[in-house]
């Protein structure tokens, strides 16, 4: 497969090296790069650290599938135009999520950079070669999600449309990677080194959310409105949206419709993916690359890196409440301050609290605020945290201190339980905490102080359930592992089962409100009573070093 | 061996690092003339500059002030010309995991122009010296840290370069390994291949350099074979020497503080 992609740039061999770009060498590069991606850990292999290869064929196929499973939505739609426009669009949100997802190991991939550049390869060289990974990258996930619907409309439109609509994913792939250059590039100017790469990380999180928010309105605005009807004419911000050149241009070849728009959408289609690809190898490129180099370059010279002071009172303070053995004290306390500092792990977790605050105005939707009030919606709102529970309980696992497990295992400690009980209070008292209690005052504002008795037992829902949900992950120490393999393996089925019993519980609290107060009252010794066994018999005694051996590496 | 030649020349080399509003000065006006077949043991302190000016002469860091010539050329104009008659083996550099050394070794043989066959025969021929070759074909992700370096090693030196910058390239090695290296770059500097040996372990330094160079704070505080620093001092060994001369005093004092503390 690699083979056969870089065969595709064989022709293209002059105009590359009369660019200044050493062809061979570009051609060496990016059959590396493929060849890293084909054995990159993702959520479809396994994650006890077997040998993966053909990952791209593997990604493709599924990306296919999904592609697939889309095709019955666009049966329905008659016009090529909004046929093609449909599918663009769809290639555009996946590849912008894919960008957001990978956006260590292939934009940012910056850990090959002293290798490279010790070598005698020229910029030019190095700056096609990655450019022409991510293209190749983008164009493979665009080719692969939209195989079914590109033969349904070979079918259905001619194969000339099916011929222009490949040229055009090509296009559509050359402009995303102008845009995500230009994207980052702000984000760069705006600062550099560790803080350069906070920004990022809360950049890709705001996307990850701004994408949750535009799924859940953008579907409830499909529902209301002929939305394909919408985009059967043309009105003037018609031109700004890519996929309208490029389905436009389809349109265009297969309808043979060559009116003054259709050819402003072929204009248009042709003329900015190639003016945005001649500035991206010309001008951002460079410059990108330059402040990548700048980034690694300051955090490694930067011996006199001022660190922002930290006092520990709230950890301290926590950690008296939440913990009894010095073990677990101390265990908290270190947690808590790297659970907000490493990076991947904040990356995983802050976007499901960002979820929370999109679906939150979505409960109060379509009604008007007496119903709500006079109803038990409240009971939804004080369950949403498990939402950061669960996600929180996988994405602890997450950072690139893959070989720091020996801290712990060389702790006299009889058995890790301390060291994990530790984590996962520090994570509900730093994450889930300050969001219930947000929530909690939203229904004690709406709902009133009758609620509280609700509010407590909620509470200890949420704070049992933190505390399984964590277990039922495979026990490994924190921060140790990459997150695409934390995504696969049993931890999702374990996390649906675990998910499952938490609507149990919730669904056991809203029925008991039908029997009045004292019940609700009865509830709260009895959770009480569930999580000091749990804490103190149950769950985290069971974890042994045995375990941890067989699932961590030293 | 062959006549001797200036193969490295440095002078004024200064570079800094922008750290937020601070300018962190790392090199301060380094001057250096380096002749081909020698051994140059390039020392001093943590933070001293040693990685910084091994990483601009390899062509790694490009914006430093100062003139900087090897192997004849100048490295601000002719850097990937001298990229390819060089050869770099960093401290702590990351391989791809994912690779097995064969085909690592094969993608830097190939981009430094090598055919493919040749390649092969040679990363193969250097990993069975190292004892290596059943592992040839393993994934680098499964060895440890010296069989790691030992790819590194290779990696620097499969092009037969002319000079060989090495930073700290000993570490993770068993004793064996040591002994083969040390032996491996004094064969290479008498069939006059330049050795540029950055390193923090003395004994090592003092036994296979012709010359040694030591760096302190960002500029050369002792330039010299090991006889002639010695000097009036007579340090007993190059460890005495670095000691006195970055000085580092008081070390017994402080390490008795050290234990003291523990009784307190």
């Amino acid at each position: 497969m690699i083979q056969f992609i870089v065969s595709i740039f064989r022709p293209f061999r002059k105009l590359i090296e009369w660019t200044g770009v050493d062809y061979k060498q570009f051609i060496t590069i990016l059959k590396l790069k493929l060849l890293l991606d084909n054995r990159r850990n993702t959520a479809f292999t396994s994650n006890r650290g077997g040998d993966s290869r053909n990952m791209l064929i593997m990604q493709s196929g599924m990306f296919a599938l999904f592609g697939a499973l889309l095709t019955g939505l666009l049966h329905v739609i008659q016009s090529a135009f909004v046929f093609y426009f449909v599918i663009h669009s769809m290639v555009m949100i996946f590849t912008a999520m894919l960008i957001i997802s990978e956006f260590y190991a292939i934009l940012f991939a910056t850990s090959d950079n002293s290798l490279i550049h010790s070598l005698p390869v020229n910029g030019q060289t190095v700056n096609l070669a990655r450019n022409a990974h991510i293209f190749v990258y983008l164009f493979l996930l665009g080719f692969s999600l939209s195989f079914v619907p590109m033969i349904m409309g070979a079918f259905r439109f001619g194969i000339a449309t099916l011929l222009v609509f490949i040229i055009t994913l090509a296009l559509n792939a050359a402009f995303t990677l102008f845009l995500t250059n230009i994207m980052y590039l702000g984000i760069m100017k705006m600062a550099s080194g560790e803080k350069l790469k906070n920004l990022m990380m809360y950049f890709q999180v705001a996307i990850a959310v701004f994408f949750m928010a535009f799924y859940q309105y953008g579907i409830r605005l499909i529902d209301n409105t002929d939305v394909f009807n919408m985009f059967l004419s043309i009105h003037w911000y018609t031109f700004l949206l890519p996929q309208s050149w490029f389905a436009g241009t389809i349109d265009a070849i297969g309808t043979f419709n060559w009116d003054l728009n259709h050819l402003i959408f072929m204009a248009l289609t042709i003329g900015m993916p190639l003016g945005a690809a001649i500035i991206t190898g010309k001008y951002l490129t460079p410059v990108f690359n330059q402040k990548l180099a700048d980034l690694e370059q300051s955090d490694r010279s930067s011996a006199v890196r001022k660190t922002r002071k930290v006092s520990g009172k709230w950890s301290r303070f926590a950690a008296k409440i939440f913990t009894r053995k010095n073990e677990e004290r101390a265990s908290f306390t270190v947690m808590w301050k790297m659970l907000g500092r490493e990076r991947q792990f904040k990356l995983m977790l802050l976007p499901s609290i960002g979820y929370i605050l999109v679906l939150l105005p979505l409960m109060f939707q379509g009604t008007n605020l007496q119903n709500v009030t006079s109803g038990k919606l409240f009971i939804a709102l004080l369950y949403f945290p498990i939402l950061i529970a669960a996600t929180f309980s996988s994405a602890v696992m997450v950072g690139d201190q893959k070989m720091s497990g020996w801290i712990f295992r060389s702790s006299p400690m009889d058995s890790p339980a301390d060291l994990f009980k530790g984590t996962i209070k520090a994570g509900f008292a730093r994450f889930l905490l300050p969001v219930y209690l947000i929530l909690a005052g939203v229904v004690l504002f709406f709902w009133g102080p009758a609620r509280i008795t609700d509010i407590v037992i909620a509470f200890l829902a949420n704070y049992l359930m933190t505390m399984i949900l964590y277990f039922y992950q495979t026990p490994r120490f924190p921060f140790t592992l990459e997150k695409s393999a934390v995504q696969g393996g049993s931890n999702g089925l374990r996390m649906v089962v675990s998910m499952f019993v938490v609507i149990l519980i919730a669904m056991f609290h809203y029925g008991t409100l039908s029997f009045g107060t004292w019940i609700s009252l009865l509830l709260i010794p009895i959770y009480i009573a569930v999580i000091l066994y749990v804490d103190r018999k149950w769950v985290y005694s069971q974890i042994t070093w045995k375990q941890i051996d067989e699932n961590n590496r030293y | 061996m062959e006549s001797q030649h200036e193969v490295i020349e440095i002078r004024n080399l200064y570079k800094s690092f922008q750290s937020g509003y601070e300018e962190n000065e790392v090199l301060k006006g380094i001057n250096l003339t380096i002749k081909s077949g020698n051994i140059i043991g390039y020392i001093g302190p943590n933070g001293a500059g040693k990685s910084t000016t091994v990483k601009i002469l390899c062509g790694l860091i490009d914006d430093f002030e100062g003139d900087v010539r090897v192997l004849g050329m100048n490295l601000r104009e002719d850097a990937l010309e001298i990229k390819k008659r060089i050869g770099y083996i960093p401290e702590n550099a990351s391989l791809y995991d994912s690779l097995t050394p064969l085909e690592f070794l094969s993608f830097l043989g190939e981009m430094r122009g090598m055919n493919s066959g040749k390649v092969t025969e040679r990363a193969l021929n250097l990993l069975r010296i190292f004892e290596m070759e059943k592992n040839a074909n393993q994934r680098i992700s499964t060895f440890s840290k010296g069989m790691r370096q030992k790819v590194l090693i290779i990696s620097g030196m499969i092009h037969n370069p002319d000079i060989i910058f090495l930073d700290e390239p000993l570490s993770g090695l068993d004793a064996n390994s040591v002994i083969m290296v040390k032996e491996v770059l004094t064969q290479m500097a008498r069939d006059g291949k330049t050795i540029f040996y950055s390193s923090h372990l003395m004994d090592v330094v003092e036994k296979i350099s012709d010359r040694i160079i030591l760096i302190d704070k960002g500029n050369v505080i002792a330039d010299g074979t090991f006889e002639t620093l010695k000097g009036q001092d007579n340090d007993e060994s190059l460890e005495k020497l670095f000691t006195r001369l970055t000085g580092s005093t008081g070390l017994s004092d402080r390490a008795e503080a050290f234990i003291q503390s523990f009784e307190k």
